[in-house]
């Protein structure tokens, strides 16, 4: 047996078979009608709890951001009148203090997404393999101890972070006894990118090259597009990474369990090593749990809000400020509900085309390639039964 | 040395009774005397029912009387010129703040002043490696955008 028989083998048992469906329960038309009628009256509770508390709600936002509403009495109300693409000009094309400030945040949550997206799914997957080996002792203890973070409310766990990053706290003292003075995390605005070139001798912090600072790209410069996440959003960073670890973990753990200890050992026996079970084996059978950690991770990222809100209020010098974050304060702090509104569906666009792209490049290619062979088949088929 | 308005004087009182402090104006700078002057205020909904009551406890509030007894309370200097006196009188060691009511400026609270003042303030955050003219022509252009709406 090869191994691509095995892990073909380890897909099918990964997604069950539909079950038989209508085969036998037809009857006659009236009982079908029935079931149908039966089926409805099931879901109307949730089809009026989602339209009442989701789509409702998003449909008003909606409005809110093409309108000029004031946050006073109801947005549907006739004084509140439609000004088109009015609250998106200002953020996308207008050049303006909007703009600069929501390009900021792109920037900033792109590097944050760029960090936290990978190492968190790699630290997950570590740490499932690790506690899902049958002979470690205490498994139960470190499962536990990695998923916790998870459970903790975010804004307790961003609170302790605030105290272990002061410029006296746990971590600069840590880094003090092997001879690093570490940097005040959460007032630093440097960007790692740009101290990376700084210490690689590229430029100097202070006098930053022209040729980056004199180009603007859409209200910022060069030189700001790529400075990298500020230090301060790297200590936001390090934060999330720990605490998600944990919840992706127990998914990897969920997909693990789902392979059967002879399939690893039939691939042993064909001659696999242990790198080789991991890389031919047990990967390809956690492709979909890989592919659902990073959409959520990649759609959780986007929205990071929480830790902005506790600890840095978008400072310092902007460095931490996101789309979400952005959004509140437009709607919450200055009152211009239309723009927050506009903040949050541009955001929403972003994260629906980025995930679209991320499951293309991810998708299964063996499997679409197997679909398009049936597919071309069954079109030949047609073509010689319509032939002869 | 610190800038400071008087509502200080409660927490110096407070936590460093023993502190030995004078009140002194900003020194001149090339354009004239300065300072910033501003007032926290009394808001009434416009939906309100009683709209009108609110107008009356806001204007008995704001009399010569009450705002002398806020002064009392909170340390805080009287937002009525006509005030002044009787609160150079109570205080005479506060006698600089109300000379700075004079010449001071309020801060600029028309609609979307509040993003162009955070802006500037993120960017004095890094005062010690800020390009101070760049930051003050940016603010200047924001500002002017938003005002000139």
């Amino acid at each position: 047996m090869s191994t691509t028989a095995v892990t073909g083998e380890g897909r099918v048992t990964g997604s069950p078979r539909r079950p038989g469906g209508s085969g036998g329960s037809g009857g006659s038309g009236r009982s079908l009608q029935r079931q149908t009628r039966a089926g409805w009256l099931f879901v109307t509770p949730m089809i009026v709890i989602l339209s009442l508390f989701l789509i409702l709600p998003i449909a008003m936002a909606l409005w809110v951001s093409v309108s000029d509403w004031t946050g006073r009495g109801s947005p549907f109300s006739s004084d509140v009148g439609f000004v088109g693409a009015d609250n998106y000009t200002p953020l996308l094309v207008e050049e303006g203090l909007s703009r600069q400030d929501f390009m900021i945040s792109m920037r900033n949550t792109f590097y944050y997404v760029l960090g936290v997206v990978p190492l968190q799914t790699v630290l997950a997957l570590t740490l499932a393999v690790i506690v899902n080996q049958r002979f470690l002792k205490g498994r139960t203890f470190f499962r536990t101890a990695f998923y916790f973070p998870s459970v903790v409310s975010s804004v307790a766990i961003s609170l302790v972070f605030l105290f272990l990053f002061t410029g006296t706290g746990a971590v600069n003292q840590t880094l003090g006894l092997v001879g690093i003075d570490g940097p005040v995390w959460f007032s630093d605005a440097r960007g790692l990118l740009h101290l990376a070139g700084d210490g690689l001798g590229l430029w100097s912090l202070d006098s930053p090259p022209d040729a980056l600072t004199g180009t603007d790209v859409a209200g910022l410069s060069l030189w700001e597009w790529f400075a990298g996440p500020s230090v301060a959003m790297s200590a936001i960073m390090l934060q999330v990474i720990w605490t998600t670890a944990g919840t992706f973990m127990l998914m990897f753990i969920a997909a693990l369990q789902n392979l059967s200890a002879d399939v690893e050992e039939a691939a042993m026996v064909d001659g696999a090593n242990r790198w080789g079970v991991f890389r031919y084996v047990v990967i390809p059978h956690l492709r979909p749990a890989i592919l659902l950690v990073l959409t959520l991770g990649i759609i959780g990222t986007w929205q990071v809000f929480d830790q902005m809100y506790v600890m840095t209020q978008g400072g310092p010098a902007k460095t931490t400020l996101t789309p979400a974050y952005l959004s509140y304060q437009a709607a919450f702090n200055q009152q211009q509900w239309g723009q927050g509104a506009a903040i949050a569906f541009i955001l929403f666009a972003l994260i629906f085309a980025l995930t679209s792209i991320q499951r293309y490049v991810l998708r299964d290619k063996d499997e679409s390639a197997a679909r398009k062979a049936a597919k071309r088949q069954r079109v030949a088929m047609l073509n010689e039964r319509m032939e002869s | 040395m610190t800038i400071e308005g008087n509502w200080i004087k409660g927490a110096v009182t407070n936590d460093y009774p023993d502190l030995d402090y004078t009140v002194a104006e900003l020194p001149e700078g090339p354009a004239g005397p300065g300072t910033l002057l501003f007032t926290q205020c009394w808001g009434i909904a416009a939906d309100s029912d009683a709209q009108a009551q609110s107008v009356e406890l806001v204007d008995y509030l704001t009399t010569v009387d009450q705002q002398m007894a806020f002064a009392d309370a909170f340390g805080v200097m009287p937002s009525r010129e006509s005030a002044a006196d009787q609160y150079a009188d109570a205080y005479p060691e506060d006698a600089p703040f109300i000379a700075g009511a004079e010449y001071g400026r309020g801060p600029i609270g028309a609609a979307g002043m509040e993003q162009v003042i955070a802006d500037l303030n993120s960017k004095l955050e890094d005062l010690g490696g800020a390009d101070v003219p760049g930051v003050m022509e940016e603010y200047d252009s924001n500002a002017g955008s938003v005002l000139g709406q």
